[in-house]
């Protein structure tokens, strides 16, 4: 379907005496299904789906808290947290296949903007 | 206070005909709430087998609702090969040869170690974790200084 070429690049000059620099890059093929860019308003309530557990395959995710005061709680859809995700954050991972995934905002409600591809 | 800097980068020529995909995010790494600097870093490289399977990546640091960042790379070559992430008794993902993530970590139990294990054949790979906090374990040795 489509090829993704993802970078992350960590840095910090500050901290310690030897500085954080590094980048890594990776092509990824993709198949359908895919969602693309999306802009969705997360609510304190639980079980928002973003990726339906019943549908098959390892998915690429990415999100980004648009919030700035809130954080939102990503969860397996067996409510399992694993991550909360702080206003003006990101993040990009694989999730497993059968797992899903949701979102919950903890304190207000979250404009979460995520994107996820199928592993080709 | 440590100002750690994460970007990404997202780019497809081919995802969508006519519509090429670019999505670029950036953000400082922050503990709990708004503040910004997480000053403990830990990283370092390694190599799982097959034979070794479970194995413990990161201790939970038994403090909860803090923010933490896990970035994890699979530095293997066979396609074909791949290692399984877990977060608890929960299979967060698999990083294939080249794959890897970075996601925030969320400690709600003392339990929420990440582990992980190789499927298909030994597979090199790579983590940093930036920490709000970090208790040292108590030494086997007791008092130095008695």
């Amino acid at each position: 379907m489509g090829t993704l070429a993802a970078t992350l690049t960590l840095s910090d000059s500050t901290t310690f005496s030897d500085a954080i620099n590094f980048s890594v890059t990776d092509s990824l093929t993709t198949t359908a299904p895919a969602q693309g860019l999306t802009i969705q308003t997360i609510t304190t309530a639980d079980n928002q789906e973003l990726v339906d557990e019943g549908t098959s395959g390892v998915f690429y995710f990415f999100a980004r808290n648009t919030d700035s005061t809130n954080f939102v709680i990503l969860q397996t859809e067996a409510s399992q947290q694993y991550a909360r995700l702080s206003p003006g954050e990101f993040c990009f991972f694989p999730i497993n296949d059968g797992n899903g995934l949701e979102a919950r905002a903890d304190t207000g409600s979250c404009i979460l903007e995520y994107a996820y591809w199928k592993k080709g | 206070m440590a100002t750690t800097t994460a970007s990404l980068a997202i780019n497809s020529p081919d995802l969508q005909p006519g519509n090429r995909l670019t999505i670029n995010a950036s953000s400082l790494l922050m503990k709990t709430g708004l503040t910004e600097g997480l000053d403990i870093y830990d990283a370092g490289t390694g190599e799982l087998t097959v034979l070794m399977s479970h194995k413990k990546l990161h201790d939970s640091l038994g403090t909860t609702d803090t923010s933490n960042w896990m970035y994890l790379a699979n530095h293997g070559t066979d396609d074909t090969h791949y290692i399984e992430v877990g977060l608890r008794d929960t299979i967060i993902g698999r990083l294939y040869a080249g794959d890897w993530m970075f996601t925030p970590w969320n400690m709600s139990a003392d339990t929420a170690e990440w582990s992980i294990e190789a499927e298909g054949g030994t597979q090199k790979y790579e983590y940093a974790f930036f920490k709000s906090t970090y208790v040292l374990a108590d030494s086997a040795q007791g008092t130095i200084n008695p």
